[in-house]
């Protein structure tokens, strides 16, 4: 009895274990056959890497201004330049990429931890909890995501903080419309009725039903606004709303370039730019993908 | 294959043809651009702003100075001689404009004009001594007074008009540069009951003068036409006074640099005004521009109100005068466009002493020997103010950061929106700030009286809140002198005091920059754009 009691706990853990296995080595197998996909992952690694290790492996500091060394074109002590102040190009480079990537993450969790939460609540409980939270969401999409996160950061003080802010409010109303949809989905569910047969509370049923069924919709939604936060936050430091002098975003960095585009000085707006373009071409790429995968009408499960 | 990658085989193509579209495009929007030039013969001038007012009475900024081509004044500027065969204000001789001569007693108080007679305003008006005396009043309700009295507040006693062709203006106390009060844009002449037929604002977008110019069209910060008055011209030619050489004008106000730049390349523009240093430098030996450089008396200057720790603190104020790579500055942001010097006048002022007014070296070691001297505990925080879009100020901001935290001073910049910049360092509110400033009349007396005496008429304070008492009764006793000796000798004493306080950082004394087409073969540089003598 004692044995055949652990056989029974264990045997849904192995095969939840090998579920995951499989699945991990179909996405590796996915992403191999998949010359996009894997460039993009080769990109956003290269990214990654460079805010995470930049620093260690490039010693300069970008925010040290030698007006000695200014506008230096692109060469081996200073593979991407120097700006207008001497700075080092390369390491305000990396330095902005790992405040886009943070920022990205940060907008990401935010945005699903709390449009998710509004969505999940508006859908399970219905009625007059629906249609106020569904108005709010909507009086939010009501405005150019743009210009929402331009007027939050303008009301609450310019700088990287509050335009970070001001991209996680307009993701909210995304996440919250797409996962409300979902739990009306799975709430019809017969295994849901089922748990409300047997007298589940509706707070137990939204977490442990529900709630789990939303990862897919979430994952390709995250990965989607990923892309976005990196552009929104680039967009509000190029209007001068993100980040302040002397912080090297990739936005103010390409403002600061574009002062010397035309005056021969392109590489101090260009690197940047491609940084911006390379991060979220990748993010969506990935997010197209994802969807596929997790789209079980799609082709790509028939490998 | 999939539907993805056949869109990808369709979009690369199509992708490549708008972009070659787009170029191609752009290519003919330029050329068309020259071609309209060179067949209509129009000038054309770009700037980088517009004004925010043309009303004689409210005129303060360059750019709101375009109202003057609409107006005559008692009073003009004389020229000189100026770089690349053009011709700049000389400060130094005024010269009767509207007066035909003027006379003045020997008390230096009361001036009497001989007018000029025969010009008309467009309502058939006379421009006569009646005119003059009403839009003196008018000024007087307006910021105008200021320039009008040459920064001495109440110092015009009376305008009286004794008859058509005479002005007698009574002063409480003499001032030898009067004159130029009477040459500002506020001093300008304006139809009085055509003004007051229309609303209290009007004025502010339209023109009531019979000045060189009439204005044909006017969309606020996009684009004003201007047109040769006939009836200007033909007074102007009868009384040996310069003609307006271009019959029209089409000035556009262009916010964006890279715009102004490839205009100024393509020779789309005659004249290019507030181009960034950098792009004007860019244009060095390109055949198709000649650039203009014209000393100016303004300046690129750091304030340290002295009401607030740490600038209260003479020790640490002189201290950051020396932490400034003064030089690298005017080389590599101001682009050579900018003269060092360190004293309360610029190179181009009268009275200006070169021997007392030598910059200020860049010594990190001695800068870091009086912080210590001053008794203050490193690290000093400090909050720098600057105006939002305004590159250079940005970059100097940025570069102090970068210099001065090694010495034990950690500097935050704060950029804020034009027009919170302003309010805030008019309000006193700013911890220090990056200012670009200079005297609308170019005297001595008249710019120490705003950015130096204790006490100003209208603002209270000078917006650095320094205070040398001693400065201050040796600059109105200047003011009232009319010795050139005297006032060479107590600006001098000045001069030594000024110094002696450390009241301020100044950057460099800018150097105006004006990009002028190959067939702009006439240019007056004036510190207020002047353009009867701009034309092809």
């Amino acid at each position: 009895m004692e044995a055949g009691r652990i056989a029974a706990t264990q045997l849904p853990r192995t095969h939840v274990l090998g579920r995951w296995a499989r699945a991990a080595g179909r996405v590796a197998r996915f992403i191999a056959h998949d010359p996009a996909l894997l460039t993009a992952h080769v990109l956003l690694g290269v990214l990654v890497l460079l805010a995470l290790l930049g620093n260690v492996f490039w010693s300069h500091d970008p925010n040290t201004a030698d007006l000695n060394l200014a506008l230096h074109s692109p060469s081996a002590s200073h593979p991407m330049g120097t700006d207008s102040l001497g700075r080092d190009v390369f390491a305000r480079f990396n330095q902005g990429a790992r405040i886009s990537l943070i920022i990205g993450a940060i907008v990401v969790v935010a945005g699903a931890l709390l449009g998710g939460a509004i969505g999940v609540l508006a859908g399970t409980f219905g009625g007059w909890t629906d249609n106020l939270l569904m108005r709010c969401m909507d009086s939010l999409l009501a405005f150019p995501p743009l210009i929402l996160a331009m007027a939050v950061t303008v009301g609450l003080g310019v700088g990287l903080k509050t335009a970070t802010l001001g991209v996680i409010l307009t993701t909210i109303p995304f996440y919250a419309r797409l996962c409300r949809s979902d739990v009306l989905r799975v709430r019809s569910l017969s295994f849901v009725e089922a748990a409300n047969a047997l007298g589940a509370r509706r707070g137990w049923i939204m977490l442990r039903h529900i709630v789990p069924h939303l990862t897919s919709t979430l994952l390709i939604q995250s990965a989607a606004v990923f892309g976005y936060a990196i552009l929104s936050i680039a967009a509000l430091g190029f209007v001068g709303l993100g980040a302040q002098v002397p912080t090297p975003e990739w936005g103010s960095m390409i403002t600061d370039g574009l002062n010397n585009v035309l005056t021969g000085g392109w590489w101090i707006g260009v690197f940047p730019g491609v940084g911006v373009l390379l991060g979220v071409t990748a993010t969506s790429i990935v997010a197209d993908r994802a969807r596929d995968i997790f789209d079980p009408r799609g082709e790509y499960l028939r490998f | 294959m999939t539907a993805r990658r056949k869109f990808g085989r369709r979009a690369i193509p199509a992708g490549v043809l708008l972009v070659a579209g787009l170029t191609a495009a752009a290519f003919a929007f330029t050329t068309s651009g020259s071609a309209a030039r060179d067949a209509g013969g129009t000038l054309v001038v770009n700037i980088n702003t517009g004004p925010a007012t043309i009303d004689p009475r409210d005129m303060t900024s360059f750019f709101d100075t375009i109202g003057l081509n609409f107006y005559v004044r008692l009073m003009q500027y004389g020229t000189k001689p100026g770089p690349a065969g053009t011709q700049q204000i000389d400060a130094t001789h005024m010269k009767p404009y509207l007066a035909k001569s003027f006379t003045v007693n020997k008390a230096g108080t009361v001036y009497t004009f001989k007018l000029r007679t025969g010009l008309k305003f467009p309502s058939g008006v006379p421009v006569d001594a009646k005119a003059v005396k009403c839009s003196y009043e008018r000024s007087f309700a307006g910021i105008g007074a200021y320039f009008l009295e040459d920064g001495i507040p109440g110092n015009l006693k009376s305008v009286a008009a004794p008859n058509p062709s005479t002005v007698v203006l009574r002063l409480k106390q003499p001032d030898p540069s009067i004159l130029q009060g009477w040459a500002q844009p506020s001093s300008s002449i304006i139809d009085c009951a055509a003004e007051k037929k229309e609303a209290k604002t009007w004025l502010a977008t339209h023109e009531v003068g019979g000045g060189p110019f009439e204005m044909v069209s006017y969309q606020p910060n996009k684009q004003m036409v201007l047109a040769a008055r006939p009836s200007y011209a033909a007074w102007a030619k009868a009384n040996g006074l310069p003609v307006p050489r271009a019959a029209k004008i089409v000035i556009n106000f262009i916010n964006s640099d890279s715009t102004l730049l490839l205009q100024a390349r393509s020779r789309a523009a005659n004249v290019t005004i507030g181009l960034a240093k950098q792009s004007v430098a860019s244009l060095k030996g390109n055949g198709n521009v000649r650039i203009g450089a014209y000393p100016t008396t303004i300046q690129e200057q750091l304030l340290m109100p002295w009401d607030r720790a740490p600038w209260n603190n003479k020790k640490f104020r002189e201290a950051m005068t020396y932490a400034v790579p003064y030089q690298q500055i005017v080389s590599k942001i101001a682009y050579g466009y900018g003269k060092l010097y360190y004293g309360p006048l610029p190179p181009l002022m009268q009275f200006y002493n070169a021997a007392l007014s030598k910059p200020r070296a860049y010594d990190l070691t001695k800068a870091r020997q009086l912080i210590q001297a001053s008794g203050l505990s490193t690290p000093v925080p400090l909050t720098l103010t600057i105006d939002e879009g305004n590159t250079v100020h940005q970059q100097i901001a940025t570069l102090l950061q970068s210099i001065w935290k090694p010495i034990g001073v950690n500097l935050t910049v704060q950029t804020l929106a034009p027009a919170d910049y302003v309010g805030a360092m008019f309000g006193f509110k700013v911890h220090s700030a990056i200012r670009y400033d200079g005297p609308g009349v170019i005297d001595a007396g008249y710019y120490l009286g705003y950015d130096m005496r204790t006490t100003v008429v209208g603002i209270g304070k000078n917006i650095n809140l320094m205070s040398i008492p001693a400065a201050d009764r040796l600059l109105d006793k200047a003011r009232k002198s009319l010795s050139n000796a005297t006032r060479q000798k107590l600006y001098n004493q000045i001069t030594t005091l000024w110094r002696a306080n450390s009241p301020k950082i100044i950057f460099y004394n800018d150097v105006a920059t004006v990009v002028l087409s190959k067939s702009t073969k006439s240019f007056t540089y004036y510190h207020e754009p002047d353009m009867r003598s701009w034309g092809t």
